[in-house]
């Protein structure tokens, strides 16, 4: 978003400069850690490359997973803000506390999981005879959670819940090679054998937890990349130097092969990124819109990776919602299931019976007014084939698009009195005795006088404003979160003044 | 030491996560078996002297919905009540005044059953609404010869446009036409094929109609002298029962091939001196139509079992001077039939016909229902057929319920038209 509104709100140009930014950092990133750890060979800056793909980043950025690419990005600098150089000693420990926290506040806002990272790589380092690394500043590195913590208390289960897990493979390929080049990196220069240990053993031990399938998406996606961070490091040490006995080039030979593997992955100029833009094109919904405003569009698949972000399993295919403004990435992760959840989800039970006559008419109270086949034509597809009041619409190639016949609005005060988004709310005409009925699940953040209508929220429409504000737990943890951050760079600052 | 003490972790770790065997992805629910809405789709005609009333047949006292859709609209809807009867009937001149067009029923339970009577000035015609659109449709016994008119009625109740290929073979062999090529039904539409138009002249004709998009009903619409007769174009099966009511004039079963390859074909006779298998066996070339004149065996009512090694469709034919009767037989026996429609007919002279294709004899009930339903036993014997005269006038129709499976028909006339109807098996 702030990017978005920096480049003149041009979210795609923003989103290509970021994801080039993600590169460069993960690149310097890498250059940056190794060279903190003793390395000044060119493999410390290739290993970049292996961070942003290797065994796991690629899977998640193919699968879409832009997030995941971020968070990549910044693992490497939030690993090295633990280890101070002995020419850096001098610095002051308010400098060296704020780089820690900062880095790791922003490393756990993109990916929750990884917040414990830090912590892992610098007991690995430490347990193979590494000194470089400061307990305290790895301590210190678990107050990055907070970043994260009103999300995962909102919803346990993207931790927790191994049915939710995205399914990711990693090719059986990746330990053979990770294990090869770790035995031909130990055999040759002592310098490296560290570095290629730690590596080795954090990208052989996730890939081993992976296959366990333990956890929910959260820790698959921290796994995933953590993996590919292990790869690079071992990729910096084999690489490390080129030149050197037999077995030192070959070992560099076998880093040069992770290399090109990971390489291609990247090479189809995306960062291996699924192509296209869904919400570009699924736009028909906020183009084709009405007086009241897009609604919401069903999409459903029979293969999982046709629907973006996260879905809900339903009959022998996946589905989920999306805003028919377009998805933020905010709304790629689904929250917890609650009344609404489920009562859409009976809903598409019923609809994929091919018996239900008016889907479209079940469908309306939810705010959907387009349902979006995408892939091969399935079940969902014959079980709208018999059907009244989803119009076949073809606006879309490689999906079947059905149009919602039947009024479908976010708001509404009832006798056709519709109420517009505004903000993050609602706003419309006034009525002393009448109540709003929003299409979001019922809570009491709600305003004013939150009620509910089955599992709808609604609120009375005496001031013409909905409005919906976080309160408790859920709004304290963000705020703490974003003073500590503030307190992070007040403390970077202060540190080199007074240095 | 500690080198390799360090490559034994690090394969150790390497073979541990080579051979873990991967983990089960999350799967989707078990796909739900699709089981189609309960309507019923009729073809209906109102104004232009002829008036139809839509008979529902029920097991419940429930409601259901009549909607009439025409030029993608829909052009009335009435809620209506079987009651205590469990039946009932809607005038489709109380809904709308929409000429020739589609109705959909949405009936009270997944085993109700739907039936059209058509009422002219001097015609009548009767059919069961289908309930099911076929992909893949047969309509054999209509011709265009002079003063004949044949009209294929192609309905699309539904939201999404359809799409249907016509395949048509005359005394001449395969017809082309572009005109019967990629047919569009608009959604909400009843769309009229004129093959008089097209086909002019045609002394036989066998039309398969291929749905390729979409769903649709098709429906043949045969005037011949002042009567009429609409009957369904039905899925092809390679069994049939055909059951022939006496008749004033001639009575014809009509076969006919609904591929492009040859099948041989076997009919078996069940008459008043017993059954008589293979009375007529032989080939039928692709999409062939063959006419077996049941008034060269008997006058009386007879019952016909058509088996094919490969899809065929069957009909009976009812023909006379001044009246014309089509209805195609059916592809199976069953305990239960649904006759709607059956006495609706002012002033008729209404049959039913029990055909018994068993070797043990079967007892039924026959019901007529209306608000005081009546009813009756009989017996057909093994290999039998029976037919007997309807006792309920004004009924919203019959209702047979036999303890072996048997083939249900009906069949009236009124002022000199005529109209016949085959049943409707309701499972369980």
């Amino acid at each position: 978003g702030v990017s978005s509104f920096v480049w003149f709100g041009a979210e795609g140009a923003a989103r290509t400069l970021l994801t080039i930014g993600f590169a460069g950092s993960a690149v310097v990133g890498m250059g940056r850690l190794a060279g903190r750890l003793g390395f000044r060979g060119p493999g410390r800056y290739l290993s970049g490359l292996v961070l942003l793909a290797g065994p796991g980043t690629a899977l998640l950025a193919g699968r879409g997973a832009w997030v995941a690419l971020g968070a990549a990005a910044v693992l490497p600098w939030a690993v090295r803000a633990m280890f101070v150089h002995r020419v850096d000693e001098q610095k002051s420990r308010w400098s060296l506390a704020g780089s820690v926290m900062v880095w790791s506040l922003v490393l756990a806002a993109f990916s929750p999981g990884l917040a414990v990272a830090p912590l892992l790589v610098w007991l690995l380092w430490l347990v193979t005879g590494g000194r470089d690394g400061k307990w305290w500043l790895a301590l210190l590195s678990i107050l990055g959670l907070l970043a994260a913590a009103a999300f995962i208390i909102g919803d346990p289960g993207w931790l927790a819940d191994e049915q939710r897990r995205l399914g990711l493979l990693v090719p059986d390929l990746w330990p053979l090679l990770i294990a090869v080049v770790a035995a031909l990196v130990l055999l040759g220069e002592p310098r490296t054998r560290r570095l290629g240990l730690v590596g080795a053993g954090l990208a052989l031990a996730v890939l081993a937890v992976l296959k366990i399938g333990v956890g929910g998406p959260g820790v698959e996606e921290a796994l995933l990349v953590t993996a590919s961070f292990g790869t690079a490091l071992l990729t910096a040490a084999a690489l490390d130097t080129i030149a050197g006995n037999f077995l030192e080039v070959v070992g560099s030979l076998a880093g040069a092969a992770v290399l090109v593997l990971s390489v291609v992955a990247l090479g189809d100029g995306r960062l291996g990124l699924a192509p296209g833009d869904q919400n570009e094109r699924l736009s028909f919904s906020n183009a084709l819109a009405g007086e009241s405003g897009p609604g919401r569009l069903l999409i459903v698949s029979e293969d999982r990776q046709l629907v973006s972000g996260e879905s809900r399993p339903g009959p022998g295919f996946w589905y989920r919602t999306i805003d028919g403004e377009g998805l933020t990435i905010d709304q790629a992760w689904l929250p917890a299931e609650q009344a609404g959840d489920d009562a859409l989800g009976a809903v598409v039970r019923q609809i994929a019976t091919g018996s239900e006559l008016r889907p479209g008419e079940l469908l309306a109270p939810f705010a959907i007014d387009w349902v979006v086949v995408e892939g091969q034509e399935g079940s969902f597809d014959d079980a709208l084939s018999a059907q009244l009041d989803l119009v076949p619409t073809p606006l879309i190639t490689g999906a079947r698009v059905f149009e919602n016949s039947l009024p479908s609005v976010m708001a509404s005060a009832g006798s056709g009195l519709v109420w517009h988004r505004d903000g993050t709310g609602f706003s419309g005409p006034e009525s002393g005795s009448n109540r709003v009925r929003i299409s979001h699940n019922g809570d009491s953040g709600w305003s004013p006088e939150p009620g509910s209508v089955d599992w709808a929220a609604s609120v009375a429409a005496t001031t013409g404003s909905a409005t919906f504000r976080t309160s408790g737990v859920g709004l304290m943890l963000p705020i703490a979160s974003a003073l500590l951050f503030l307190f992070a760079i007040a403390a970077m600052v202060v540190g080199r003044v007074r240095r | 030491m500690t080198k390799f003490i360090s490559i034994a972790i690090v394969a150790a770790l390497g073979v541990v996560a080579f051979i873990l065997p991967d983990p089960l992805p999350p799967e989707p629910g078990s796909s739900i078996a699709a089981d189609p809405p309960a309507v019923s789709i009729c073809a209906v005609e109102e104004g232009s002297g002829r008036s139809t009333t839509v008979s529902v047949l029920s097991n419940v006292n429930a409601e259901g919905r009549f909607t009439a859709f025409a030029g993608g609209v829909s052009s009335g809807t009435v809620v209506f009540d079987t009651g205590r009867s469990a039946s009932t009937s809607v005038d489709v001149v109380d809904v709308a005044a929409v000429g020739v067009a589609g109705a959909l029923i949405e009936q009270p339970s997944s085993d109700s059953t739907s039936g059209s009577v058509v009422f002219g000035s001097s015609s009548v015609s009767a059919e069961g609404c289908a309930a099911v659109p076929a992909s893949k449709a047969v309509l054999a016994g209509g011709a265009t010869v002079s003063g004949d008119s044949m009209e294929i009625q192609l309905m699309n109740p539904y939201a999404g446009e359809a799409v249907v290929e016509i395949t048509v073979r005359s005394e001449s062999g395969l017809e082309s036409s572009s005109q019967l090529e990629a047919v569009i039904v608009p959604p909400r539409a009843s769309r009229l094929v004129d093959l008089g138009d097209i086909l002019p002249g045609r002394e036989v004709l066998n039309v398969v109609v291929d749905t390729t998009s979409g769903s649709v009903v098709a429906v043949g619409r045969y005037g011949s002298n002042s009567d009429s007769a609409v009957w369904n174009a039905v899925e092809p099966s390679q069994d049939w029962f055909v059951p022939v009511p006496t008749s004033g004039g001639p009575r014809d079963v009509v076969v006919a091939n609904a591929t492009a390859v040859a099948v041989q074909y076997q009919v078996d006779l069940y008459g008043p001196s017993g059954l008589e298998e293979a009375f007529e066996s032989g080939t039928l070339e692709p999409y062939e139509i063959r006419t077996f004149p049941a008034e060269e065996v008997s006058v009386a009512p007879v019952g016909v079992r058509v088996i094919a090694t490969g899809p065929v469709a069957a009909f009976m034919r009812l023909a006379s001077n001044s009246s014309i009767s089509l209805t195609s037989g059916a592809t199976t026996t069953a305990g239960l039939w649904h006759m709607p429609g059956a006495s609706r007919i002012e002033n008729q002279v209404g049959r039913i016909l029990v055909f018994n294709p068993g070797i043990e004899d079967a007892s039924f009930i026959v019901t007529g229902r209306r608000s005081a339903t009546r009813a009756e036993t009989r017996t057909v014997p093994g290999g039998a057929i029976i037919e007997f005269e309807m006792f309920e006038f004004d009924a919203d129709g019959y209702v047979i319920t036999s303890d072996r499976p048997v083939v249900a028909l009906w069949a009236a006339s009124s002022g000199g038209a005529g109209a016949a109807s085959i049943g409707i098996p309701v499972d369980g």
